[in-house]
C-alpha cells in the first residue's frame, strides 16, 4: 500500500483513532479510580502522553516490526476491534435496539468498514473529515449546559492514595488506545511538513483538552456516588440539555458517536490489513473481507455488560505492552542494527 | 461508346451504393471535355453554391494551375469507394474523375441549424442568454468568439460505425492537465459502439463509474459555463448532433455553481451558494429525517409539535415510509408529465397536481399534512440545484436513504451518510478526485466552494488522490 499523508490528516487519524470509541466510555471507570483528584491525575496522564509522542516522533526511524512484532499487534488490534464492536453494540442496544438482533446492527457496522477498507487507502486515511463539523457541534452542546456545573465539586484533593493512583493511571490508558498508530505512519507524512515541536505540542493540547474537558464537566455536573451509576456520563449530560426546537439532543449524539466509532473501527481494521501487507504481500481484499467476517463473528461472544467489561478489564494491560514494551524492543533491535 | 457506358455504369453503381436516395444527386458533367460524376445529397448542400464553386476550380485547372483542385472549401484525393461514402455521407460534395482515378472533395455543406437560443433548463438572470446548438461549427464558433486565443485547441474523430457522428473535445493547451486530455482521447478512440446519436452514450463510455448515481461529466449547453470551466483547465466534449457539452474533470461542488454567482453581487453569489450546498443537504435527508423521527424518535420533538404531529399521524392507515412513497411517487409523476406536456398545459398540470389533488390526498386521509410539508420542501430543494444530472440523481438517493430511515431509525440514516460518504471519496472524474476540494483537501480552493470569492481566478483540477506534490495540473 503506498499513500502519501499531509500533517493534518495525520493528526486527524490519530485523533480519531484515540478518541472514537472511548470517548463516551472511559470517564466513569476513571473517577471512580480517583475520585476528586481525577482531573489532576489527567494532568499528570496528560504529561505522559506527550512525553510519549515525543520519544516516537524521536525514534519512529528505527520502527521496523518485523513479522512477530507485527503479527503481535494485529492480535492487539483485533482485541481492541472486538472491544470496540462489543461496546458500541452493546451501547447502542441500550440506547436505542433492545429488540433488534444484535447481529444485523454488528454486520451493518462492520459492513461499513469493509466497504471503506475495500476502497483505495485514501477512502479509509479521509473517512474522518467527516466528523470535522461534527465534533466541534458536540462540544458546543456540551458547553449549554455551563449554568448546571458545579465546579465545587471538583474539590476537596490529594485524597487519592497510591493503589488508587495505579487503578487511575491504568484506566486512563484508554485514552491512550491509538496512539501506537503514530509509529506506523509517521513515515507516510510528507517530508516537507513538519510534525516536531509546535504542530506535535498543538495536536497534544487538543487531545489534551477533549479529554481533559470531559472528566471536569463529569466531575463538575455529577456528585461522586452518581458516576458510579452511570457508564457514559456525557451522554447523560447531553440528555438534559434542551434546544428550541430538539428535546432529546443525545439522541443525534449516541449516533454521532457510532458514526465516530465505526470510522474507529475502520482506522485500526485498515491499520491492522496494512502490517499485514508488510509481511504477506497480496489478497488484500481476501485478507480485509476473512478480518470483517471475523470482526462479525467474535463480537457476538462479548455482547453481556460483563463480559464487555472483562474484555476492557484487561485491555489496559495489553496495552501499556504494546505502546511501551514492544516499541521499545523494536526500536532498540533496529538501533543495534544499524549501529 | 464504351466510355459512355462505363459512366452510366459507375453512376448506376454510386446510386446503388446510397440506395437510391431521393436526395441524392449523381451526374454526369463535363470536365475539360471528359467526363466526371458528380455526387452529393441535395438537402445538406444548396445547388447554387456547388455550381459558383464548380466553376471556380474549373477555371483553375483550365488555366493549368498545377494545384487546380486545392482551395479553402476543396481539395483533391485519390479516388476509392470508401473514400466517396466517407465524402458524401459527412456533407461533402465529391466529383469523381473516372479517367484519372481521382476525387474532388467540395466541403460547402449548408446543415439545417437552428437559431441560437437561451437553453430551458439552464436559465439565468444575468449572464449570456445564448445557448449551444446541433452544429459543431456554430459551437465551436461560439468558443472561438469568447476565447480569442490560439491555445484554444478543438480536436475531432468521427465515431460510430452506424452514424459516424462528429465528435470534438476542446481544451486549452496551456491550462489542461495533458494527462488528462491523453485519457479522455484515449477513452474516446476506444468507444466500441456503433450507434452514437448524442452525448448519453459517450458519457457512459467515459465514466469512471458507470453505476454512481453521481455525474461525473458536467452537462451544459450554456457557452458561459464551458468558457469558465475551459479556463480551470477543464475539457469540453461536443457532439454534433447535441447542444450538450459535456465537461470534465470536475468534483461534486461544481455540480453547485452557477454563471449567475459571477454575475451577482459577492455576498449574494456567495449565499445562494451556501444557500444551494444547504438545499443538497434538506433533498437528501429532510424526508428520511422526519420518517426516522416519527417512526422511531418521536421524543426529540418538543411537546407542543409532537402533540400535532401525532395527532395527524395517527389518522393515516399506513406507515410514514408508504406515505412519503405515495407523496413522492405523486410529485414524480406531475414532474414527469409537465416536461412531456407543451408549457401552458405543463404548468396546469403542476398547479392541478400540486394544489388540488394534493389537497384532496389530505382530505382524503391518505397522507398527513406534515408528509405533504416534507415532501414539498424535498421537492423545492433538490430544484434548486443549477445542474439537471445532480438534481436526478439527489432525487433517486433520498429513497434508500428513506428506507434506511424506516428500518432503523437515525441508525439508518447515519449508516447511510457513511456509505454516500465512502461512495463521494472512491467517485472520480476522467480520474481526479471528485470531491476536492475538502478531500483531498485543498486550502486554497477550499473557500470556493461555499463563497464567490471577487477576483477572477483559475484554478486547475485537482490531480491526485494522494496528498503532495503534483497537485496542480498542466504547465501554466
Amino acid at each position: 500500500m503506498t499513500f502519501n499523508l499531509s500533517r493534518n490528516q495525520f493528526f486527524l487519524l490519530l485523533f480519531i483513532a484515540q478518541t472514537g470509541t472511548v470517548s463516551l466510555s472511559f470517564q466513569t471507570p476513571f473517577i471512580n479510580a480517583t475520585g476528586r483528584d481525577a482531573w489532576l491525575v489527567f494532568i499528570g496522564v496528560g504529561i505522559f502522553h506527550y512525553v510519549l509522542l515525543l520519544i516516537y516522533e524521536k525514534n519512529y526511524q528505527y520502527f521496523k516490526p518485523g513479522p512477530i512484532a507485527s503479527w503481535l499487534f494485529i492480535g492487539y488490534w483485533f482485541l481492541i476491534l472486538v472491544s470496540f464492536i462489543s461496546y458500541v453494540d452493546y451501547t447502542l442496544a441500550v440506547w436505542a435496539f433492545p429488540d433488534t438482533p444484535q447481529i444485523l446492527v454488528i454486520a451493518i457496522m462492520v459492513g461499513i468498514s469493509l466497504y471503506a477498507n475495500l476502497s483505495r487507502a485514501e477512502t479509509v486515511i479521509n473517512l474522518s473529515v467527516i466528523l470535522v463539523p461534527l465534533i466541534p457541534l458536540f462540544y458546543i452542546l456540551l458547553l449549554f449546559a455551563w449554568p448546571n456545573y458545579v465546579w465545587t465539586n471538583l474539590f476537596p484533593i490529594g485524597t487519592l492514595d497510591r493503589s488508587e493512583l495505579i487503578k487511575g493511571l491504568l484506566t486512563s490508558q484508554f485514552t491512550f488506545i491509538g496512539i501506537e498508530l503514530f509509529l506506523f505512519f509517521r513515515k507516510h507524512v510528507d517530508q516537507q511538513h513538519k510534525v516536531k515541536g509546535r504542530p506535535l505540542f498543538i495536536y497534544q493540547s487538543i487531545w489534551m483538552v477533549f479529554f481533559f474537558s470531559s472528566v471536569l464537566f463529569t466531575l463538575a455536573y455529577f456528585p461522586l456516588v452518581e458516576i458510579k451509576r452511570i457508564p457514559e456520563p456525557i451522554m447523560y449530560i447531553l440528555k438534559t440539555q434542551t434546544v428550541s426546537f430538539v428535546e432529546r439532543i443525545d439522541l443525534f449524539f449516541i449516533y454521532l458517536w457510532m458514526m465516530w466509532s465505526i470510522i474507529t473501527i475502520a482506522i485500526f481494521a485498515f491499520t491492522s490489513i496494512y502490517v499485514l501487507q508488510l509481511h504477506v504481500k497480496g489478497h488484500r481484499k481476501r485478507n480485509t473481507i476473512i478480518l470483517h467476517i471475523l470482526l462479525v463473528l467474535f463480537p457476538l461472544l462479548f455482547l453481556s455488560k460483563e463480559r464487555v467489561a472483562m474484555i476492557q478489564s484487561t485491555l489496559p494491560y495489553f496495552h501499556l505492552f504494546f505502546i511501551m514494551v514492544v516499541p521499545t524492543i523494536v526500536i532498540l533491535m533496529n538501533r543495534r542494527k544499524k549501529k | 461508346m464504351d466510355d459512355v457506358k462505363s459512366i452510366d455504369g459507375m453512376i448506376l453503381y454510386i446510386k446503388n451504393i446510397f440506395h437510391d436516395s431521393a436526395d441524392l444527386i449523381v451526374e454526369e458533367i463535363e470536365w475539360q471535355k471528359k467526363p466526371a460524376i458528380i455526387c452529393y445529397y441535395s438537402v445538406i448542400n444548396e445547388a447554387s453554391q456547388v455550381n459558383k464553386e464548380l466553376e471556380l476550380i474549373r477555371n483553375r485547372a483550365e488555366e493549368g494551375l498545377l494545384k487546380w483542385g486545392e482551395t479553402a472549401a476543396s481539395t483533391v484525393q485519390a479516388f476509392s469507394v470508401p473514400t466517396l461514402i466517407e465524402n458524401v455521407a459527412t456533407g461533402s460534395v465529391a466529383v469523381v474523375f473516372p479517367f484519372t482515378n481521382l476525387l474532388l472533395k467540395i466541403t460547402i455543406p449548408k446543415m439545417p441549424v437552428r437559431s441560437i437560443s437561451e437553453p430551458d433548463n439552464e436559465h439565468v438572470i444575468r449572464g449570456q442568454h445564448g445557448g449551444f446548438v446541433e452544429s459543431f461549427e456554430t459551437n465551436i464558433g461560439i468558443l472561438r468568439k469568447h476565447l480569442a486565443i490560439p491555445d484554444l485547441v478543438v480536436k475531432s474523430m468521427r465515431l460510430g460505425s452506424d452514424t459516424n457522428t462528429l465528435v470534438s473535445y476542446v481544451y486549452i493547451e496551456s491550462i489542461a492537465n495533458k494527462d488528462v486530455v491523453n485519457d479522455l482521447k484515449d477513452k474516446l478512440e476506444n468507444i466500441g459502439l456503433s450507434k452514437i446519436w448524442g452525448t448519453g452514450p459517450i458519457e457512459d463510455y467515459l465514466e469512471d463509474s458507470v453505476w454512481s448515481p453521481f455525474p461525473q461529466f458536467l452537462n451544459t449547453e450554456r457557452p458561459d459555463r464551458v468558457i469558465a470551466n475551459l479556463l480551470e483547465g477543464k475539457i469540453a466534449v461536443f457532439t454534433d448532433s447535441s447542444p450538450t457539452a459535456l465537461i470534465a474533470p470536475v468534483n461534486f461542488f461544481s455540480f453547485y455553481e452557477s454563471p449567475d454567482d459571477y454575475n451577482a453581487r459577492v455576498l449574494v453569489g456567495s449565499f445562494y451558494r451556501i444557500l444551494r450546498l444547504i438545499s443538497f443537504m434538506a433533498a437528501i435527508f429532510l424526508p428520511a429525517f422526519y420518517i426516522a423521527v416519527v417512526s422511531f424518535h418521536s421524543e426529540i420533538i418538543p411537546a407542543e409539535l409532537g402533540k400535532q404531529v401525532k395527532l395527524a399521524v395517527n389518522d393515516i392507515p399506513y406507515r410514514p415510509i408508504v406515505e412519503a412513497l405515495i407523496l413522492e411517487l405523486f410529485i414524480e409523476l406531475i414532474r414527469e408529465s409537465a416536461i412531456r406536456l407543451p408549457t401552458p398545459i405543463g404548468q396546469t398540470i403542476g398547479i392541478v397536481g400540486g394544489l388540488v389533488i394534493g389537497n384532496a390526498i389530505v382530505d382524503a386521509g391518505f397522507v398527513s399534512n406534515f408528509m405533504v410539508i416534507v415532501v414539498a420542501m424535498t421537492a423545492i430543494s433538490s430544484f434548486v440545484v443549477p445542474s439537471w444530472e445532480m438534481n436526478m440523481s439527489i432525487r433517486l438517493i433520498r429513497f434508500p436513504f428513506m428506507l434506511a430511515a424506516a428500518l432503523f431509525g437515525f441508525f439508518g440514516m447515519a449508516i447511510g451518510t457513511l456509505v454516500l460518504f465512502i461512495h463521494l471519496l472512491n467517485l472520480s472524474s476522467l480520474k481526479q478526485p471528485y470531491f476536492t476540494p475538502i478531500i483531498p483537501f485543498d486550502p486554497s480552493r477550499f473557500k470556493d466552494v461555499f463563497f464567490r470569492i471577487p477576483y477572477v481566478r483559475m484554478n486547475k483540477q485537482q490531480k491526485t488522490f494522494t496528498h503532495g506534490a503534483d497537485k496542480e495540473g498542466g504547465d501554466r
